[in-house]
């Protein structure tokens, strides 16, 4: 089953066309890699598949549904985003704000409570279940918004930059949790990222973006193989921008 | 004239969003009594203290003035003409404009950068709803509660002037005011029919310039000063705007 399938001829910011010529197929169950320098369009990929970026010439398509033409609503019922930031609301306790991303799905208090828990636990965050997001370290804050993502049992999770700020264990315990959580719960994951040790490690296949494009696409070994300039300088991490 | 009507557009955008987000209200109660909060309780020293040194300030003018006439009597009544219809819902407006309007601009301009509206769409929950309405309800609520305490204090203001600093009788104070006007029940609720239209119009553009910042700090710092700009403006020129219509 097709879990994505983007066309983008371009997409444009204010008039200004960031990407083109973009063009990526995921399956369900198989995670997707999009490397590439910082500001170079990379979220505005993932915010064009989740509805919130509708500045683009081409078609997408989730699950079989338009994103141009489907209730938003319900296209991101079966999706999750792990934003750059985080988005946790601080006037409320981190089982508040995982008990907040549940409250349209179907399921009594009881059994929301008892998921939040169970999913804490497996991250290792249920000692601070009743801690406020200023408490927690940036790590920790990561690890709870990933909990809100893969509590909502997604079908489709869009990672935003999931590694950036973080420290190499950090890094390190997050492609463990990424991996273990999709075994779990069987989603499709396309992964955002200019970490590309990471990327490359957990993602069955990426696409690295250069120049407005896509430069090469392939599994982990495709991509460190390339012998394009641009990209060889962006893997060795030289490349200047 | 290209730019302003996209402005005006995305403002009608806005306000049609907020009237439909009305469906959702069951997320209301939760966030009502946080906002009330912040928006009252957290304002109410601020005009307190303005009520107190406005109420002193008008009865030490009006007491110079009416000493000269030999009118003294009607000093209490004078005083309240002018605060309960004008200076006291005015000055409120002015003050929650600066002390909540900027804080709603920057609180939800804040939680616009860092993704936290995003994330609640994407948990299915309309913003609108549950952040924007609980904070508009707020104000319609809390201002004219407070346009009600800035009356209560600056009349005990300018009665602590006439009486105790210059030994008017108490009963002389407050009779003209209590029994010889029959405006005065009428001024005190229309100064709180403003209020309520003061305490929505300043919801509305702060609520806006937060929920359309510009990227970057300096996009929070211009949606806060906007939206005391804005909503100052507003509440003066409302207040024209509603003394044509009431008096």
């Amino acid at each position: 089953m097709i879990a994505v399938d983007c066309k983008l001829a371009s997409v444009s910011y204010l008039n200004q066309v960031i990407l083109k010529d973009i063009e990526f197929r995921l399956e369900a169950g198989r995670y997707l890699g999009i490397l590439g320098p910082s500001g170079i369009g990379k979220s505005t990929i993932l915010r064009v598949i989740s509805g919130f970026h509708e500045e683009f010439e081409g078609t997408c398509s989730v699950f079989g549904n338009l994103v141009s033409e489907v209730d938003l609503t319900v296209l991101r019922q079966g999706m999750s985003f792990l934003f750059q930031k985080s988005p946790l609301l601080e006037d409320m306790s981190i089982f508040d704000n995982l008990m907040l991303s549940l409250f349209y799905l179907p399921g009594t208090t009881q059994e929301k409570s008892d998921n939040i828990m169970r999913v804490l636990v497996k991250l290792n965050l249920d000692h601070v279940a009743e801690h406020f997001p200023d408490q927690l370290s940036g790590g920790m804050r990561r690890r709870v918004v990933l909990a809100a993502t893969v509590l909502r049992k997604p079908k489709l999770l869009l990672c935003d930059e999931p590694f950036t700020g973080q420290d190499p264990i950090t890094k390190a315990s997050l492609v463990n949790m990424l991996s273990e959580l999709g075994q779990e719960f069987g989603f499709a994951m396309i992964l955002v990222s200019h970490d590309v040790k990471e990327t490359l490690s957990l993602c069955h296949e990426s696409i690295v973006l250069m120049e407005k494009t896509v430069k090469v696409r392939g599994g982990s070994q495709d991509i460190l193989r390339s012998d394009l300039p641009m990209v060889r300088a962006f893997l060795d991490g030289t490349l200047h921008v | 004239m290209f730019n302003l009507l996209r402005v005006l557009e995305q403002f009608l955008r806005f306000i049609g969003c907020l009237l439909l987000a009305l469906q959702y209200g069951r997320l209301l109660p939760r966030q009502m009594i946080s906002q009330l909060h912040i928006a009252g309780v957290s304002s109410l020293v601020l005009i307190c203290i303005s009520a107190l040194f406005i109420g002193l300030v008008f009865a030490f003018q009006m007491y110079i003035v009416l000493e000269g006439f030999g009118s003294l009597p009607q000093l209490s009544q004078v005083v309240a003409f002018g605060l309960f219809r004008e200076l006291s819902p005015v000055v409120t407006g002015l003050l929650v404009a600066g002390r909540v309007g900027s804080t709603l601009a920057a609180e939800l301009g804040q939680m616009k950068q860092a993704e936290q509206i995003d994330s609640l769409l994407m948990w299915g929950i309309n913003s609108y709803a549950y952040l924007m309405w609980p904070r508009l309800l707020a104000l319609l609520i809390v201002t004219p509660i407070l346009v009600l305490a800035f009356d209560a204090i600056s009349i005990y203001a300018a009665w602590f002037y006439a009486v105790t600093l210059h030994g008017m009788e108490s009963q002389i104070f407050w009779t003209p005011l209590v029994f010889g006007s029959i405006y005065f029940e009428v001024d005190v609720l229309y100064g709180m029919y403003k209020a309520v239209f003061f305490g929505g119009w300043i919801g509305v553009m702060s609520l806006y310039q937060g929920a359309f910042v510009e990227r970057g700090s300096s996009g929070i710092a211009k949606a806060s000063t906007q939206a005391v700009v804005l909503s100052s403006a507003g509440v003066l020129m409302l207040d024209y705007v509603l003394s044509q219509f009431l008096y």
